[in-house]
Formats: C-alpha cells, sequence, structure tokens
C-alpha cells in the first residue's frame, strides 16, 4: 500500500503486506513500537477519505484474475486484505500520504507487469509459475488451491516470526520519522529513490513462490538497502540484516542459491524447534536454514531467525534436496522438524528412566496402601491425639456414626471393612515390623484383591454418597449413563408454600427461641462428643493422679448430661390444647432436630430414651411428619418438602427409637401402645408413614416378645386388650391407610403394618381385617 | 471450660450467633452484584463465607432499550451447592 511510509522502498515489505493472508493479521506489537518512536505523526486529523482510495469497494474475490486491469499491477494500490487496519496504518503515516500519491504515479510507469525473473524460476514447478502469473494479486485465499498447503505449518511459524519482530524494530524509528524534513529524512528520501528501481526488479520474486500465502514476517521498517542488493530473495537479505550483518557484508550470491549454511538436515538436532529462535545457539543445532531453499516457503518460516556466520560449513546434502520435487522437498523438510521434536521430548521423559528398581516401585505402592488402610483402621483408636489431628473430621464423623451401630455385628462401611477388618491392621505396627520384605509384594497382592471384591460389593446404587462428604458420587455404565442434566422442575409454587404454612403457626420469637434450643444442644453434644476423645485411660489403681482425672472427667460428663436433658426441654410440662407445640416436638420439627436425634440418643441412658418416646408417641398427631403428612384431597400428593422430612425421620429418628423399642420391656410397650389410643387420633395417626411405622414397631416388638415366651399372662391379657381396641378403631379405615397415588413400592410400609397386625390378630380379627383391605 | 459453658449457655452472644440459627435452614442471602441467592446454609465463617445447599440464585440485569427505558431482567440458576465468599455477601437473612 502506497501509504506505509517507507514500505515502498523494500520489495518485501511490500510482498509482506500484499500477501498477509486471512490468518495472518499485522503484528500489534509493530504498530505500538512505532507509533512511540514517532509521536509526531499522530497529531494530524485524518479524513478516512484522504486515506482510503475506494478501490477496496470493488474488490471481487472470486475475481482476482483481473485486478491487475482493474488496480494497475496490483502491487502498490490494491486493497490488502479484509483485515488491513486502515486507522491505525493511516494515523502513523499521514504526513506520507501525499508524497506517496507523488512517488506512485511516478513508479507506476516503470513497473513492469510482474514476471518472475528466469533465473528464480529453474527450478520451480509450472504451478509456480502458473500462480505468478495468472494470481499476481494476492487475496488470502490461494492458499486453499494450493495442493501442498500445510495450514498447522503455516500457524506455528507465525508464532516464531512475530516472537523476533519487536526487537528487529526498535533500532529503526529513525528511518520512519520524516515529518520535517531534517537533512537525515533528506537523505533517506535520495536513498529510497535510489533503491527504487531495483525493487521493481525484487518484487518480481516473491510471487513466483508456490505458496501465495507466504507469511513474510518482515516488518515493513527495515532500512532501505543499498542497491545492488535487491537480488537477493527478499528474506535472506532481512534475515541478515536481522542478525546485524551490515549490509555491505553481503556479497550477491547466486539468486537461488543465495547462501548455503550448514544444515544438518540429515542429523537431526534434540534442540526442541521453538530454540530455534534463540539466535545465539550453535548453528549445528539449527534446523535447515530455508533460505537455501526458496521453492520451498512454507517451511520458511525459520527465515526469521538468523543464519549461522557464513564461513561455516555448508550443508552436506542440500544438492539432493534441491532436485526432489516441491512436494517432496516440503515434506521432507515437515518430517525433519517433527522428528526433532519428537526426539527432544523423549530424551526430556527418559531423563529419569531406570532410577527406581522394581523393588522400589512395590515399596511406594505399599506404602500408600497401606496409608490407604491406616486412614479406615484409625476408627478403632480414635482417642489418639495423632490420629485426630491428622484426620479430625473423618474421626468425629466415624464416632457421630457409630451411634446406630451399637452391636458389634452390625456392618461397617465398605472401605473400612476392606481395610480394616481383613488387614489385621490393629494387631499393631510391631508385627508389621518384623515381616520382612519379601512379603510386600503378597501383603500388597492381598489388598488389592480385597479392594476389588469391596468394589464389587460396593453398591449398584446410580449415586455414592461418600461418608462424611457433601456432594455425591454418580456412576454410569453402559446402560446408564451419568446424566448430565439434572435439573428439578419448580415444585409448582407448593414445595415453597409447605414450610411457609407450617412455621407461620409459630411466631416468630418461637421459632427463634427453637432454633436457640437446637443450637444449645449440638453445642453441648458437641462438647459431649469432645469429652469422649479425650477421656483419660482407665484409672490404674496405685495412680492417684489418674484417678483423680477420671472422677474429674466423669463429673464433668455428668453435668454435660444433664445440661443437654435439660435443653432438650422434654420435661417440659405439657399443656393440654396450647395453641404452640411442646418444645421437644418443635425441636423435632426441624430436620437439624432430627438430625440429632441420633447424636442424643449416644449420650442418655435408658430411662431418658423411654421419656423421649413416650413424647413423641404422646404427640404423635401434632409431630409435624404426621401433622403435614396427612392426605389432604385438595392438595394432592404430599410436598416435596413435607416427603423430605418424612425421609429424614425415618431414616434418623425411627432407628433411634427402633434400637430402644427393640430391647423395651413388654409393660412399656403395652403403655405406650395404650397411650396411642388414648392421647392420639388413631385413625389419623394410621394414615401417615411414621405414625403406621410406629405401630408397627411396637405389633411387631409385642409378636417377638410373645414367641420368645418372654410375656406374663397379666401382661398379654393387657396386650390383647389393647390390641383389640386398636383393632376396632382403624377396621372402618384400613382401606384409606394406603397412600394416595396406587404406587408400586410406596405402600410397602402399609403391608408391612398389615402383616404386623395380622400376625397378632385372632383368626376372627384376620378374617375382618382381609375383608376391610379388600 | 469456663468459656465453653458461657457459649453454651448464652447461644446469642454475637451477631454471627443469629445466622448459626440458620444453619441447615433455608436461608437468603443478598450479594454484591445484584444478585440474590436462596438456599440451605450448610456452614459460615466469620467472614461470612458460606456454603449453601440446593441454591436458586437470582442475577438482576438492568438493560437499556433504544429509547432509554431501563428493564430489569432476571436470570435464574440453580445450583446444588455453592460456596460463596463473604466479601460479597451484603445480607443473610432466615427464609421465614
Amino acid at each position: 500500500m502506497s501509504f506505509f511510509g517507507f514500505d515502498t522502498t523494500l520489495p518485501r515489505d511490500r510482498v509482506s503486506s500484499e500477501k498477509r493472508g486471512i490468518f495472518e493479521t499485522p503484528d500489534p506489537f509493530a504498530e505500538v513500537a512505532r507509533a512511540g518512536t514517532q509521536p509526531q505523526d499522530d497529531d494530524d486529523a485524518i479524513d478516512f477519505e484522504d486515506t482510503y482510495d475506494g478501490l477496496g469497494d470493488q474488490l471481487d474475490e472470486d475475481q482476482d484474475a483481473f485486478n491487475d486491469d482493474t488496480f494497475g499491477d496490483g502491487l502498490d494500490s490494491g486493497p490488502v486484505g479484509k483485515d488491513f487496519d486502515f486507522f491505525g496504518r493511516t494515523a502513523q503515516v499521514a504526513d506520507a500520504i501525499g508524497e506517496e500519491q507523488v512517488r506512485y504515479s511516478l513508479q507506476q510507469p516503470k513497473r513492469p507487469p510482474v514476471v518472475p525473473s528466469e533465473s528464480m524460476m529453474e527450478n520451480k514447478e509450472t504451478i509456480a509459475t502458473s500462480t505468478a502469473t495468472s494470481k499476481p494479486k494476492r487475496t488470502g485465499y490461494e492458499r486453499y488451491q494450493d495442493p501442498g498447503f500445510i495450514p498447522d505449518l503455516q500457524a506455528k511459524s507465525s508464532v516464531w516470526g512475530y516472537t523476533q519482530k519487536p526487537t528487529e524494530q526498535a533500532p529503526q524509528p529513525a528511518s520512519q520519522a520524516k515529518k520535517m524534513l531534517s537533512l537525515e529524512e533528506v537523505e533517506a528520501q535520495l536513498r529510497e529513490q535510489t533503491a527504487q528501481p531495483p525493487p521493481s526488479h525484487a518484487v518480481s520474486l516473491p510471487p513466483q513462490v508456490p505458496d501465495p500465502s507466504l507469511p513474510f514476517q518482515q516488518p515493513p521498517q527495515m532500512p532501505p538497502l543499498p542497491e545492488g542488493f535487491s537480488q537477493f530473495p527478499p528474506q535472506f537479505l532481512q534475515a541478515q540484516l536481522a542478525k546485524g550483518v551490515p549490509p555491505g557484508q553481503l556479497m550477491p550470491p547466486q539468486p537461488t542459491m543465495p547462501e548455503p549454511f550448514p544444515i544438518p538436515t540429515h542429523a537431526p538436532s534434540t534442540m526442541p524447534l521453538h530454540a530455534l529462535q534463540n539466535a545465539n545457539l550453535p548453528p549445528q543445532h539449527m534446523d535447515p536454514p530455508p533460505q537455501r531453499l526458496p521453492g520451498a516457503p512454507r517451511v520458511q518460516r525459520v527465515p526469521q531467525q538468523p543464519p549461522p556466520p557464513n564461513n561455516l560449513p555448508v550443508i552436506t546434502d542440500p544438492q539432493q534436496l534441491m532436485h526432489l520435487t516441491e512436494e517432496q522437498r516440503i515434506a521432507y523438510l515437515v518430517e525433519d522438524a517433527k522428528r526433532a521434536k519428537r526426539n527432544h521430548k523423549i530424551f526430556l521423559l527418559s531423563k529419569g528412566n531406570g532410577l527406581m528398581t522394581p523393588q522400589d516401585k512395590n515399596f511406594i505402592t505399599r506404602i500408600q496402601l497401606q496409608q490407604l488402610v491406616a486412614a479406615a483402621g484409625n476408627v478403632a483408636d480414635s482417642d489418639s491425639e495423632a490420629v485426630l489431628s491428622e484426620d479430625f473430621y473423618y474421626q468425629v464423623y466415624s464416632q457421630i456414626r457409630g451411634a446406630p451401630r451399637q452391636h458389634p455385628h452390625q456392618p461397617l462401611g465398605h472401605f473400612a471393612q476392606t481395610y480394616l477388618l481383613q488387614t489385621g491392621n490393629r494387631m499393631g505396627g510391631h508385627r508389621r515390623q518384623l515381616q520382612s520384605a519379601d512379603n510386600h509384594m503378597q501383603r500388597m497382592q492381598q489388598q488389592v484383591q480385597r479392594a476389588v471384591e469391596a468394589a464389587k460389593l460396593k453398591p449398584k446404587n446410580k449415586q455414592l454418597i461418600i461418608e462424611g462428604s457433601l456432594g455425591k458420587i454418580s456412576f454410569s455404565n453402559a446402560k446408564t449413563p451419568k446424566p448430565m442434566l439434572n435439573i428439578k422442575r419448580p415444585d409448582s409454587s407448593e414445595g415453597f408454600k409447605g414450610p411457609k404454612k407450617s412455621h407461620a403457626d409459630l411466631s416468630l420469637s418461637d421459632r427463634k427461641s427453637i432454633l436457640t434450643n437446637i443450637e444449645n444442644v449440638y453445642n453441648t453434644l458437641m462438647e459431649m462428643e469432645d469429652m469422649e476423645r479425650t477421656m483419660p485411660p482407665p484409672p490404674d489403681e496405685n495412680n492417684a493422679e489418674a484417678i483423680q482425672n477420671h472422677m474429674e472427667w466423669r463429673q464433668k460428663t455428668r453435668s454435660l448430661s444433664q445440661r443437654l436433658w435439660s435443653e432438650l426441654k422434654v420435661m417440659e410440662p405439657i399443656v393440654p390444647n396450647a395453641t404452640a407445640p411442646h418444645p421437644f416436638i418443635a425441636f423435632l420439627s426441624y430436620p437439624k432436630g432430627k438430625k440429632a436425634i441420633p447424636r442424643i440418643f449416644r449420650h442418655i441412658d435408658q430411662e431418658q430414651r423411654v421419656t423421649i418416646l413416650t413424647m413423641i408417641v404422646v404427640h404423635l398427631d401434632t409431630l409435624d411428619v404426621v401433622r403435614r403428612a396427612l392426605p389432604v384431597p385438595a392438595h394432592g400428593p404430599p410436598t416435596v418438602s413435607v416427603r423430605e422430612a418424612i425421609d429424614l425421620f425415618s431414616q434418623a429418628v425411627m432407628p433411634s427409637l427402633l434400637g430402644y423399642i427393640n430391647e423395651a420391656p413388654f409393660n412399656i410397650i403395652i403403655g405406650l401402645l395404650g397411650l396411642v389410643i388414648a392421647q392420639t387420633h388413631v385413625q389419623m395417626v394410621a394414615k401417615t408413614r411414621i405414625g403406621l411405622g410406629i405401630l408397627t414397631m411396637f405389633l411387631s416388638r409385642a409378636e417377638i416378645v410373645k414367641e420368645a415366651g418372654q410375656a406374663s399372662e397379666q401382661d398379654w391379657k393387657q396386650w390383647v386388650e389393647k390390641f383389640n381396641m386398636l383393632f376396632d378403631t382403624l377396621e372402618p379405615i384400613f382401606a384409606d391407610i394406603f397412600p394416595g397415588s396406587i404406587n408400586a413400592g410406596d405402600d410397602m410400609y402399609v403391608w408391612q403394618f398389615l402383616a404386623a397386625v395380622g400376625i397378632g390378630a385372632s383368626p376372627e380379627q384376620q378374617q375382618r381385617l382381609v375383608i376391610a383391605v379388600k | 471450660m469456663a468459656d465453653t459453658e458461657d457459649v453454651g449457655t448464652s447461644s446469642v452472644s454475637e451477631p454471627l450467633d443469629l445466622v448459626r440459627l440458620s444453619l441447615d435452614e433455608v436461608v437468603f442471602v443478598k450479594l454484591r452484584g445484584d444478585r440474590e441467592l436462596k438456599g440451605r446454609l450448610h456452614a459460615y465463617d466469620s467472614h461470612c463465607n458460606v456454603v449453601l445447599g440446593d441454591v436458586e440464585e437470582t442475577v438482576y440485569i438492568v438493560e437499556e432499550d433504544e429509547n432509554g427505558e431501563e428493564t430489569i431482567k432476571t436470570l435464574k440458576k440453580q445450583e446444588e451447592m455453592l460456596f460463596v465468599r463473604g466479601d460479597s455477601v451484603v445480607l443473610i437473612s432466615p427464609q421465614a
């Protein structure tokens, strides 16, 4: 472009701007650097019309063949491409535009149509000629017509080119500053003009290059070359200049083979390709410099880097290469570069090879496995400080989780099972130390085997909730792919109304005080759990201090336990017909209250447990999970929040209650059943899952007691009496206790209850039961 | 021991103790940048960093049309679990 400033003097610059393909954006850094060096240029306001000749509007990208007719020779005036930065470019060379236009008109007649120079053409394929002659104008699309086009190489190479640009430009700002027509500027202009004739010759070189999109990365600001040097292939000259070789030292070489450079093409170096950018590298590490391959422009990203000194040995096989066809050469060079890169990678990776023997590796694996084992095995020694500090949350959690598992027969988690029980880890470390290293392999194999077994045992759930973690892990396999989207349908506004309603019947202060109660309970619970961890070892009778410690500890535990009990407010008086529910029942209406029950049950004695159970039974019909679970015809099935509450209750509270009921004396069961009948609306209770669940617990406990023959005659009589009352009350609604929707699996608990009733019922009652259910 | 007992008995001694009451409850959290969250409070700390579960995030976007009239668009997102850094929290309120 004519308003490029100095670039008209340098053929390669024009070429570079002309040939900029669609993928090669102008170097932004070059612009910045230039702007910084000549701020005076930016002062002039530029009218867009001044700088834009309108030729771009006529550009038809499909019909480049006639661009010459339209735009003259097309090298100076044609539109550059879609990516040309009009504003940025023109702003920097505003003042130069006028003179450029004059000069352009002067140069125009001199410039012959693009004709490839004969000398360069000799070793070119016909493709090259045809491309050059028929399509002298570059649109950036030609590359796609080139059968040998290798896009990825282009991209890579342009990266190299850009990195070097700024450094090349830095020393040359003076050549662009020519506003005031100082002495230097006059000189520069003179030099320009002297240099102009040759360009007409040199300019014709690049088009013969078969790859039209050849991205010459040379900055347009290269100082003008002395005459006579224009016969160099431009990229060669530029490379020399970039390296700082004074132009005077360059002897004009033959155009086809400017200067042979040492190229170890046959021996790929171990240097990574990017290292080629480093101009200071010894030449033997260079990949083939492209200068000697003017016909293979694609590989010529490398021209950016300075050529090695001229006096170094010449490449051994360039001649062979030159005889190859264009494509072959390119392919060869590409292959070569790839190989060098790969070799280097392998070299880097293999540095550490052989450092570890197989035994070492086994040893490491064993240590890792044993750490896994230790993590699981610590459940047993949870009172050790070291263990706690290492894995506090897991220890505390497993301790809390231990609550339901009061019997050692109950299964541990799969993980613990795998690594804790079967490894004999509890045998202590001393045994392990005795074992020789020979056993390591064997043990490792065993452990791996167990891990595999455990994996087989792993529940086939779609989701796994790892103990103590907050998230879920979804499994996937071919049949049930992992759901990528887990969108919950908005519960049609019912899901949010539910809880609001229930909270609405509590005044705000009530709610706050209940929440405060819950937090107090949790505080105390945590303290108690902490106490448990710091429990001193069983006192030695001879050690007075230890006994003293133990006594103090027990004292504290007792006081904490009392505090917990009072904070639970179980013993608050029951106010009949009170509007606000009993504090403990309110406590249970919150999810965190329900979750606290198993933890609380660990710390209270049997009497307190029966009190809690009694409390729950008495208030069975006011319990949120019963009250809100009642099927209301108008509202359809219970809302999500209610279902969640019920699930939580049956997961958290029921097991604790069940654990107690399973050991409770028969008379307590009788009493509790009596309470249910006397104090609550049995028919209402029986329509809910929790209510039925509790009734089922009583009935089956009674059945077990009866079968074990533990029940006294009198107790049994009492029980039958209560049972008959219950049966008579429920008989009319047996058909109604099924959940609203007839859903397979949904009514399991109902059938369980009916079975429990059936077992305890007399034959006559059984008949009535069957009829009622029908 | 005296200290912990104090903590246990007087449950509201500092502002964040009120936040504690909402643990495991659904809370409303207003954030800087016109964002609001509604979700179950799993954890918090003294910086008001919070962890929320089953969160519904609402982003309010003010859009100006050609006439200069501003319309407010709301964008809702659903997250299973969210860690919110405390420096963006404006308020935490129980969703009563």
